[in-house]
């Protein structure tokens, strides 16, 4: 599957600062159809509303986090194949093993850099 | 008699007796720890007194004023009132202060870098001009550096500060090793923590790299 750059991303973080990086990156990468949204459950209004190619996701917020959306993401009929990606600080081994068994794409430790992010986009498109 | 008060209204040095000691304190509805020493040490005092002659009572009561003495003056050392007051709400402010000081500077790197992009690039000398004044903006942008180690740095002798006092604390009273969350708030926090395996940023050496997490996920 090529990866569409016209497809429509979400990007989840509660810091500004966060989701702004993100969103340059994606712009380098050729992505230009990005929307943010700072916590799992305006992320999971916004999912219900428009129909995104791609989710990437803090872990950390309030009040829903990152795990918890991709949880509800993957037990909801109409969202539980949305390619879904973690961006986060939480690097713990127990960390990564939840997300596996919640369902995420790929997940990304930050600090990361501009070639991982394409490289984990990449492989979720099976570029 | 309130809490507030470094200084118990019943004075052991100035021996009276249990009665009278809970005479002065009977009207008294916020009874402060220190009054509450005082009282155990008139009450041994009292006690010993009834007892005097009994080798074994006296080095015990002994014992138990000298302790209760320690406690009390280490009580007022601790210097908790200041530490609530003034030493924590400063260490917040700097860590807000810090963490206010890299948002703005994060920002004004990424407008920077943002400007650098979108400029015009037609136009060698004019492009030539803007990279070089979002540079010259993007190393200014770095001084932030300096001024959130020093604020931090502020808040790390704070908090050195008042390690020193709560060790020496629990050393003199002796404290049971005691964990769990302190009030509803705090264990609804750590619940959820847990609950959502939030750990936060691991330190320099813990947590898993990049091609770890990869291994992990097989991807």
């Amino acid at each position: 599957m090529a990866v569409d750059l016209s497809m429509p991303i979400l990007v989840v973080d509660d810091y500004k600062t966060m989701i702004r990086i993100i969103r340059n990156l994606l712009k380098q990468l050729g992505f230009s159809d990005v929307d943010e949204a700072s916590d799992g459950s305006a992320a999971l209004e916004m999912l219900k509303k428009r129909k995104y190619g791609l989710v990437i996701s803090d872990w950390n917020m309030e009040p829903m986090t990152g795990y918890e959306l991709l949880k509800e993401v993957r037990g909801n009929d109409q969202l539980a194949r949305l390619p879904f990606i973690m961006v986060t600080a939480e690097s713990k081994t127990e960390n990564v093993i939840a997300a596996k068994k919640a369902g995420v794409n790929n997940y990304i430790v930050n600090p990361f850099n501009a070639a991982t992010l394409k490289a984990k986009i990449d492989t979720v498109f099976g570029d | 008699m309130s809490r507030k008060s470094s200084k118990s209204s019943i004075e052991p040095a100035n021996p009276v007796s249990l009665g009278e000691a809970i005479e002065r304190l009977r009207g008294s509805t916020d009874m402060s720890a220190e009054d509450a020493l005082t009282l155990a040490e008139i009450a041994i005092q009292n006690l010993a007194a009834s007892l005097e002659g009994k080798e074994a009572t006296d080095t015990v009561a002994a014992r138990t004023i000298e302790r209760l003495s320690g406690l009390k003056h280490e009580i007022t050392h601790l210097q908790a009132c200041e530490m609530h007051r003034q030493r924590i709400p400063m260490a917040k402010s700097r860590l807000r202060d810090a963490v206010s000081d890299t948002e703005a500077a994060a920002t004004r790197i990424m407008e920077c870098a943002e400007a650098i992009i979108a400029a015009d690039t037609t136009d060698a000398r004019t492009y030539q001009q803007t990279v070089s004044e979002q540079v010259m903006a993007i190393f200014e942008a770095c001084a932030f550096q300096d001024i959130a180690g020093q604020r931090l740095g502020g808040v790390a002798d704070a908090l050195e500060g008042m390690e020193r006092r709560l060790g020496r604390f629990v050393d003199v009273v002796g404290a049971v090793k005691a964990s769990g969350p302190a009030d509803a708030e705090e264990k609804r926090r750590e619940n959820r923590k847990r609950r959502l395996i939030l750990n936060g940023p691991a330190s320099e050496g813990e947590g898993i790299s990049q091609a770890d997490i990869d291994r992990v996920l097989g991807s």
